[in-house]
C-alpha cells in the first residue's frame, strides 16, 4: 500500500536529503533507520523529492545502503558465460600451439622471442590482422559486390598491408597487435615478423582468407562472403 | 522440426556504455574510483566500454551481415554517463554514434566501426544512463546521474515512442518494431535506483502502432526488463509497479508478441501466457546481456567489499524469424534466438537461449478481431 498523505518521517527524510552532511538531519535520519528506510520506499510524496537540490547524493545512497545482488537466474547466466569463455580460450590456445608444433621447425618458437608472449597472445595478434583486413574491406565494399570476389589485398614482408585503396603501415600494425595481445611494443614486432614468415608457409593462417605466396608479398583472398 | 527458412535476422545488441575515449589504449578513460564505490554496483555501467569488445563486434557484426543480411537493434544506454562535449573523443554520444553509424579513426582505433548510416539509429532506443547528467569524472559519479539529459541525447535517439516501416515477412505478414523510452517518466528516486517509468510514452504509442491485426507480428523495443525481479530491498532495476502494470495492459490490447530489452546486464528469455478478450498467446520477453561495457574491475577499484565482485562478460543476441510448418501443414513463424560471448578469442555463438523457437504468426484471433471483421463486411454490404 502506497502512502500518499505527508507524515513526520517525510520532513525527516526531506531534510536529510537537502544536506546529509548536516550532523542533527544525519543524526535523526539515522535515529530513525530502518523503519525510514521502508517508508522510503512506500511513500509517494519521498519519492518525489528532487535529489538536484541535494548537496551530496553519495551520501544519501550510502545511507540508503544501495546494493546489487544476483538473481539467481543471473548467477547461472554468469555461470554459463564463465564456462563458454574458458572453452574458447583453451581452443585459441590449442590452436596457437598446433601452428608452433607444425612451423617451429622452420621458423623457431615465437614464446622465445619475448617473455610476454603467450600462446593466447599469438592468436589474439593474428586474429587481429585478419580483423584489420575484414574491416577494411567492409569499410571499402563496393555495391553489388558480395560474392566476396575482391581487389587483391597483399601482406608484403616488411609489416605492411596494401589494401585496394589504402595502406597499413608498419608501426600501425604493431600498435594494433599491441593492443590487442596487451603485449609491449618490441614484443608485438617480433611477434609481427613471425606471423608474416608463417603467412608464407600456412596458407589457412587467417579464418576466412587463403595466402598465396607472391614474392616478397603474401596475397590474401577471401574464402567466403563474409564481408 | 528444424528451424526452417529464414526470414529475417537481428543482431540485438545493449548497454555499450561508450565513455571518454582514452586515446592511449581505446577504453574508456577512468579518473578515479568514486569514494563510497562499494556502493554503485547499480552503476556498472559507469566504467565504459572496452576497445576489445568493440572490435570483436564489428569482426561478428560484419559475418552475419554479409552472410544473412542482419540488421541492428540497439537497446538502450549506449553511454557511460551521457557526457557529450565539443571534444570528439569526450563526447559519449558522438563516439557511439560514429561507431555505429560510421567508423571510429584515432590512433587508438584503426577502422573500427559497423558503417551503418542512417540505419544506425532505426531500431534504437535510449537507456538510463542516457538520461544522466554527463561530466565523466568519476569521483563525482552520484553527481553525474541527474540533471540530464544532455544535448547529445536528442540527437542520438529517434522521437520516442516511434513505430518502423514494416519489415515483410516473406508474403505472410509484416514484422513492426515500435520503441520507447523507459526512461522517460522517471522521478530522481527512480533514476537513483535505476528504476523505469513510462506510462505516458505507452498512452502515446497507442495511437501510432493502432489496433491489432493478423497480419502483423509487433515488436516492442525498451529499456528496462519486465521479468527482471530484484532480490534487493529497494528493487533496484525494476520497472515501477504503476508502469508494470500499464505495460501488461498494453501487450494485452495491442498484441505484443516480443519485448527486445536489455538494462540488467544479463542475458535472459522468458514466456510470458497472455489471455485476453478469448484469445492466448506466448509473449516472449528476450533480454540482452551489455555487449561492450568493461567486463573487468579496473586496477585499484577494488575494495575489501569488492574484491571477489566479477563483472558480466560481453554478450548479444541474434534473433532469427523462421517459416516453418506445424503438424496439420499450416505455415507458421517461429522466433529462435541465440546468445554469443566474448572471451578473449572474440565472440562466440553459445547456443539457442531458451526459450527459443516461440511462435509468434499466425496471430491468436480475438474477440475484437472478430467483432471488427463482422463490421467491415456490414459496411461493405451497404
Amino acid at each position: 500500500m502506497r502512502n500518499t498523505s505527508r507524515t513526520e518521517l517525510c520532513s525527516v527524510w526531506e531534510s536529510f536529503v537537502r544536506d546529509p552532511s548536516d550532523q542533527t538531519t544525519a543524526k535523526k535520519a539515522q535515529q530513525w533507520r530502518p523503519r525510514l528506510l521502508t517508508h522510503v520506499r512506500d511513500c509517494d510524496i519521498c519519492t518525489q523529492i528532487k535529489f538536484t537540490r541535494s548537496r551530496d547524493t553519495a551520501l544519501i545512497a550510502k545511507y540508503l545502503g544501495l546494493e546489487r545482488r544476483l538473481t539467481q537466474e543471473e548467477k547461472n547466466c554468469m555461470n554459463e558465460k564463465r564456462e563458454a569463455a574458458r572453452n574458447q580460450e583453451e581452443r585459441a590456445i590449442a590452436y596457437a600451439q598446433d601452428l608452433v608444433a607444425k612451423l617451429g621447425s622452420q621458423l623457431g618458437d615465437p614464446m622465445k622471442l619475448s617473455p610476454h608472449l603467450t600462446p593466447l597472445a599469438l592468436f589474439q595478434c593474428i586474429r587481429a590482422i585478419e580483423m584489420i583486413v575484414r574491416r577494411i574491406l567492409h569499410q571499402t565494399r563496393k555495391a553489388g559486390d558480395e560474392s566476396g570476389t575482391r581487389e587483391p589485398t597483399y601482406l608484403a614482408r616488411n609489416g605492411t598491408i596494401h589494401l585496394p585503396d589504402r595502406k597499413i603501415s608498419r608501426q600501425s600494425l604493431i600498435s594494433e597487435l599491441a593492443l590487442a595481445a596487451d603485449v609491449p611494443q618490441h614484443s608485438a614486432a617480433s611477434l609481427l615478423d613471425w606471423i608474416l614468415e608463417a603467412a608464407y608457409h600456412h596458407p589457412d593462417l587467417f579464418h576466412g582468407f587463403t595466402c598465396e605466396q607472391e614474392g616478397e608479398r603474401v596475397r590474401i583472398v577471401s574464402t567466403k562472403n563474409l564481408i | 522440426m528444424g528451424k526452417g527458412d529464414c526470414l529475417g535476422t537481428f543482431v540485438h545488441i545493449s548497454d555499450l556504455h561508450f565513455g571518454v575515449v582514452d586515446s592511449t589504449n581505446g577504453d574508456s578513460e577512468l579518473v578515479d574510483a568514486p569514494p563510497t564505490w562499494d556502493a554503485w554496483h547499480l552503476y556498472d555501467g559507469f566504467l565504459g566500454h572496452h576497445r576489445r569488445a568493440l572490435i570483436d563486434f564489428v569482426d561478428a557484426f560484419v559475418t552475419l551481415q554479409a552472410t544473412e543480411d542482419a540488421r541492428l537493434i540497439v537497446t538502450g544506454d549506449v553511454s557511460a554517463c551521457a557526457e557529450y562535449s565539443r571534444i570528439p573523443g569526450d563526447d559519449q554520444f558522438g563516439t557511439a554514434n560514429r561507431y555505429l553509424a560510421d567508423y571510429l579513426e584515432t590512433s587508438a582505433f584503426l577502422h573500427v566501426g559497423l558503417g551503418l548510416g542512417a540505419a544506425a539509429v532505426d531500431l534504437r532506443v535510449p537507456g538510463n544512463h542516457d538520461h544522466w547528467g554527463g561530466k565523466a569524472l568519476s569521483s563525482s559519479l552520484p553527481g553525474t546521474i541527474f540533471g540530464g539529459p544532455s544535448v547529445g541525447f536528442f540527437g542520438s535517439f529517434k522521437k520516442t515512442p516511434f513505430v518502423c516501416k514494416p519489415v515483410p515477412m516473406g508474403k505472410l505478414c509484416s514484422l513492426i518494431f515500435a520503441g520507447i523510452d523507459s526512461d522517460a517518466d522517471s522521478s530522481d528516486w527512480n533514476r537513483l535506483l535505476a528504476r523505469g517509468e513510462f506510462r505516458k510514452q505507452l498512452k502515446d504509442l497507442e495511437p501510432l502502432l493502432g489496433q491489432p491485426s493478423a497480419d502483423q507480428i509487433r515488436v516492442l523495443l525498451m529499456h528496462h526488463s519486465p521479468m527482471y525481479r530484484s532480490p534487493d530491498f529497494f528493487q533496484p532495476l525494476e520497472i515501477t509497479e504503476e508502469s508494470q502494470a500499464a505495460l501488461y495492459q498494453f501487450i494485452k490490447e495491442y498484441d505484443i508478441a516480443v519485448i527486445l530489452t536489455g538494462h540488467t546486464h544479463f542475458a535472459q528469455c522468458a514466456v510470458n501466457q497472455i489471455s485476453f478478450n478469448g484469445a492466448n498467446w506466448d509473449q516472449l520477453e528476450a533480454r540482452c546481456g551489455t555487449t561492450t561495457v568493461r567486463d573487468q574491475v579496473p586496477p585499484g577499484w577494488k575494495s575489501q567489499w569488492t574484491s571477489n565482485y566479477e563483472l558480466p562478460k560481453n554478450t548479444f543476441l541474434v534473433h532469427r524469424l523462421c517459416e516453418t510448418a506445424d503438424a496439420g501443414r499450416n505455415l507458421r513463424i517461429e522466433w529462435h534466438t541465440e546468445w554469443y560471448c566474448r572471451s578473449a578469442a572474440g565472440f562466440k555463438c553459445v547456443g539457442p537461449l531458451e526459450p527459443t523457437g516461440v511462435v509468434v504468426w499466425p496471430r491468436p484471433v480475438r474477440h475484437d478481431h472478430r467483432r471488427r471483421r463482422t463490421s467491415v463486411r456490414k459496411e461493405g454490404g451497404k
